[in-house]
């Protein structure tokens, strides 16, 4: 039985016009111990559907679909039972490590919160996992007390510390939402690495949520790309990169500056798609990709295309037109 | 429409009672204020006096009227004083820095941790009452708040791009101040405007019912209530009056300071949504 | 802090000095003679220079030495001990009454935010600031003295008769003191919680499993409570104000009862120190109130 699995997922917000669709049928299934990755631009609705699965959606969101947790399907959950998967069960971390923190807080009250209710800890056991805890994410005790206080920390720090809040909870499921996005480059490789290490240590699933497809193809299984609300392409990392069957996605590799993919190609210019990023209120029901499209046709513009294996039922790509395989 | 700034309207509407109610009691009232009645003092509700008659036997719908005019005339002019002297301070503060800057801001901090009232009533105590002097110790305590309002908007509007375009074409500091930055205020000007225009008629209420508002025969609403009191176990409902006049007008000038500050503000409104 | 205490003895002195009319006629009346004047004034030191007078008043201040007050013959200090038993009571009451009220209000608001709890709280506290403060006593009189007897109508039962009928007497007049500021404090928590709640944190704190309930209380609150706690300390100057007020309502032998009276007579010693020693007050409580964010606010602690 899968740990998570999200069926039809649908999301729309009531505003001042009506209701405008977030989420457009998502589908996706993670095992225990399984790394995903969610890849797309700003506004394709990564963050939304994580922000689903943990219930944290605006009071006024609509849902429709299924989401399904070690078997329980969450919608129909109260808020007390939520909140005691939340957490416990499936832990998350955010973008912005900078904000993400009480302010007044220390860090050790952060970290260790709950934990004595939640898990039933005596407060020196809690005390003893949150000094564990900071140990394992990097933060040397002989340096940093839980006492200290967020603003007294940089912002790899302070994602270590939304990492050891986690970590120090044990949930199956971690949901990292662009972790690395707000810190600077050399930080980045540090925290991923964190990242992946404790997942493998704990068996913890991971679904790694991201706009950078260098990070996904590092740690990613199977990727998920996103596109206005809807899922274009899924399937194992390797195959769906090496492919790029889509043309969303095959645009979103060509769009990479060319020394990333080809050493030595200098000078060649950047390739940008054509277009952009469609507003919510703005997409087509039928391929939301159509009008920026090279290869799009009248079929594309009045019939939305489903995902559909390629070569292989686990890589799909919800295409009319996907390329055909290289080297065949 | 109307929901949407329902504020707007109901405050609207209440102000404006208020405002015809001044104006109109410098052209008429049922009975002239001057006239003292005691035979007829502290009369009911009747047909010739709708809502009866204060211990002196002066009409109570007169008084209430010219009461408007005395409150409104008090506000008008003390938040006009800190208009006019508290904006030009900020401005000029945030445009030259330095000193001046110092200067404002300490005086400011000075001004806003010192009891107003208490300075207010150590003013028209020491220097007599009466509206004018009740108009200026008002006053006074306006100008610190506008000063620092307009300080510190117009100090994150110099930062702007629109400001250094001005500077780039030429303009002086008075110019890009009176052109481009006091017009860009005036939103918020306006909107503390009414606010301390509220806060302003409940201060010369307070003034007044202490005796040191306007004087007889001027009436007020605070000296209403402050004659009311000795007469409370007789006619309670001589309390009543005044101080629903002031809460109304006080109510209506607030919701219309939140109305305004809702359409002028572009941010709030897209925040509501 | 010193500075503004300095700052302000020195207004105080300068806008006393600009009173037109002489304090010697104002004691011995309009009739009296030329030379019994002369002889008050050089009695009270009228005669010698401002800075002169000043300096001695400065430093009688500084030794605690008050002088005494011409109207009622006793020393200043003596006075402001006697009211201060009166005032500082009542002034505590209002605050706690206030504080107790507001902030669970606008938190209790701000967590229910759109629905008809929060606008019915919304609309009330609107009321409650266009209330004047005078007015609300009145009625607040009129109902429990008047109508229902239950408290006395004005008047301080003095602490010898005992606790319970001494604050009795003071209770109408916290109330009338306390609600008013209580319903401003309310607005303010409101939209300082609400603003919080707006934070990144929050949404960290949703994610580690905690409750709405929580969240608002654990979280926003004491965050929200930095921009609240500055309101507090200004609204420490409203209270002076209000007290003022309402001990003149409540007829209550308190300090600003005291203030009032000796401003309309004149009495100018007791005035100047009185206001010295309000405005002190006040630049304490502001001075305190610095104090109390560092313990709120950790950023400050560490000086960034």
């Amino acid at each position: 039985m899968s740990l998570l699995s999200i069926e039809g997922l649908g999301v729309d917000i009531p505003n001042a016009d009506g209701v405008t669709r977030i989420l457009d049928g998502i589908d996706l299934s993670l095992e225990p111990g399984e790394w995903q990755g969610i890849v797309g631009e700003s506004g394709c609705g990564k963050s939304m559907t994580a922000l689903a699965v943990m219930g944290l959606l605006p009071e006024r969101a609509v849902t429709g679909g299924r989401i399904v947790f070690a078997g329980r399907d969450l919608a129909g959950l109260d808020e007390a039972a939520m909140c005691r998967v939340r957490g416990a069960e499936i832990g998350m971390i955010f973008q912005e490590p900078m904000t993400a923190l009480n302010p007044v807080h220390s860090i050790g009250r952060q970290i260790a919160e709950g934990l004595r209710r939640t898990r039933g800890l005596g407060r020196a056991a809690a005390e003893a996992r949150t000094r564990q805890a900071m140990q394992r994410v990097g933060l040397d005790p002989a340096r940093f007390s839980p006492d200290l206080y967020p603003h007294q920390l940089s912002g790899g720090q302070r994602q270590r510390v939304m990492i050891a809040m986690v970590l120090a909870r044990r949930p199956r499921l971690l949901i990292a939402d662009e972790p690395t996005t707000a810190l600077d480059v050399t930080v980045q490789a540090e925290i991923l690495k964190l990242v992946a290490e404790i997942a493998d240590e704990t068996g913890m699933a991971l679904l790694l949520i991201t706009h950078d497809l260098g990070v996904v193809a590092a740690i990613a299984e199977t990727v998920h790309v996103m596109y206005a609300g809807r899922i274009v392409e899924t399937g194992p990392t390797d195959a769906v990169f090496a492919h790029l069957a889509h043309p969303y996605v095959r645009g979103l590799f060509e769009a990479l500056p060319k020394e990333v993919v080809e050493p030595g190609a200098r000078g060649a210019a950047l390739t940008a798609i054509p277009g952009r990023v469609p507003d919510p209120s703005e997409r087509s029901p039928a391929c939301a990709f159509a009008d920026r499209c090279a290869f799009a046709d009248a079929r594309c513009r009045s019939e939305r295309p489903q995902l559909r294996a390629l070569h292989g039922a686990e890589h799909r790509a919800a295409c009319f037109y996907p390329r055909p395989a290289p080297g065949r | 429409m109307v929901a949407r700034y329902w504020a707007l309207w109901l405050g609207g509407g209440l102000s404006l009672l208020l405002f015809l109610a001044g104006l109109v009691s410098l052209l008429w009232t049922p009975y002239p204020i001057g006239v003292i009645d005691v035979a007829n003092r502290l009369a009911g509700p009747s047909a010739e006096h709708w809502l009866g008659t204060d211990p002196f036997g002066r009409d109570i719908v007169s008084l209430l009227l010219k009461g408007a005019a005395n409150s409104i005339l008090v506000a008008v002019v003390a938040v006009g004083i800190g208009i006019g002297i508290g904006v030009p301070l900020g401005a000029s503060a945030s445009a030259v820095g330095g000193w001046l800057d110092e200067l404002v801001m300490r005086l400011s901090d000075f001004a806003f941790a010192f009891p107003a009232l208490l300075t207010a009533v150590m003013i028209t105590a020491i220097w007599g009452p009466g509206a004018v002097n009740a108009i200026i110790a008002i006053g006074i305590f306006n100008i610190p708040v506008f000063a620092r309002l307009t300080r510190g908007a117009a100090l994150s509007l110099w930062q702007r791009d629109f400001v250094a375009a001005a500077r780039l074409a030429g303009k002086g500091g008075v110019r890009i101040t009176t052109g481009h930055i006091l017009p860009n205020l005036a939103p918020l000007v306006i909107v503390q405007a009414t606010i301390q225009f509220a806060l302003a008629i409940l201060a010369e209420a307070g003034l007044s019912y202490l005796g040191l508002g306007a004087q007889p025969p001027d009436p007020s609403w605070g000296k209403m209530l402050n004659e009311a009191q000795t007469f409370m176990f007789l006619a309670p409902e001589l309390a009543i009056y005044p101080g629903l006049c002031i809460v109304l007008s006080v109510l209506g000038l607030n919701l219309l300071g939140d109305g305004l500050r809702d359409l002028l503000d572009p941010k709030l409104r897209r925040a509501r949504a | 802090m010193l500075l503004t205490l300095w700052a302000a003895t020195v207004v105080v002195f300068v806008v006393l000095e600009l009173l037109p009319g002489d304090p010697a006629s104002v004691i011995l009346g309009t009739g009296a003679r030329a030379d019994t004047l002369a002889a008050l004034r050089a009695q009270l030191g009228l005669d010698r220079p401002p800075l002169e007078r000043y300096l001695v008043w400065v430093g009688g201040l500084l030794r605690g030495e008050f002088g005494a007050s011409y109207t009622y013959g006793v020393p200043v200090a003596q006075l402001i001990a006697e009211r201060s038993v009166v005032s500082l009571p009542l002034a505590l009451l209002a605050i706690v009454l206030s504080t107790a009220i507001a902030i669970p209000v606008g938190v209790f608001a701000a967590s229910r935010r759109g629905r008809f709890s929060d606008t019915a709280v919304m609309g009330v506290t609107q009321l409650g600031v266009a209330v004047p403060n005078f007015w609300f006593a009145m009625l607040l009189i009129l109902l429990f003295a008047v109508w229902l007897g239950w408290v006395p109508a004005g008047g301080f039962a003095g602490w010898e008769a005992g606790w319970w009928p001494a604050l009795r007497s003071l209770l109408l007049p916290a109330i009338a003191l306390a609600l008013p500021q209580a319903a401003i404090l309310a607005r303010l928590t409101r939209s300082a919680v609400l603003e919080a709640l707006n934070e990144d944190y929050i949404r960290t704190a949703r994610a580690k499993g905690l409750n709405r309930r929580e969240a608002v209380w654990g979280h926003a609150l004491p965050n929200a409570l930095i921009p609240v706690v500055t309101i507090m300390g200004l609204q420490f100057s409203f209270l002076v104000a209000g007290t003022i007020i309402i001990e003149n309502v409540f007829y209550l032998p308190g300090i600003g009862r005291l203030t009032f009276q000796a401003i309309a007579q004149r009495d100018l010693t007791v005035v100047r120190d009185l206001v010295v020693v309000i405005a002190a007050l006040v630049i304490i409580v502001n001075f305190v109130v610095d104090l109390l964010y560092l313990w709120l606010d950790p950023r400050l602690r560490h000086g960034r």
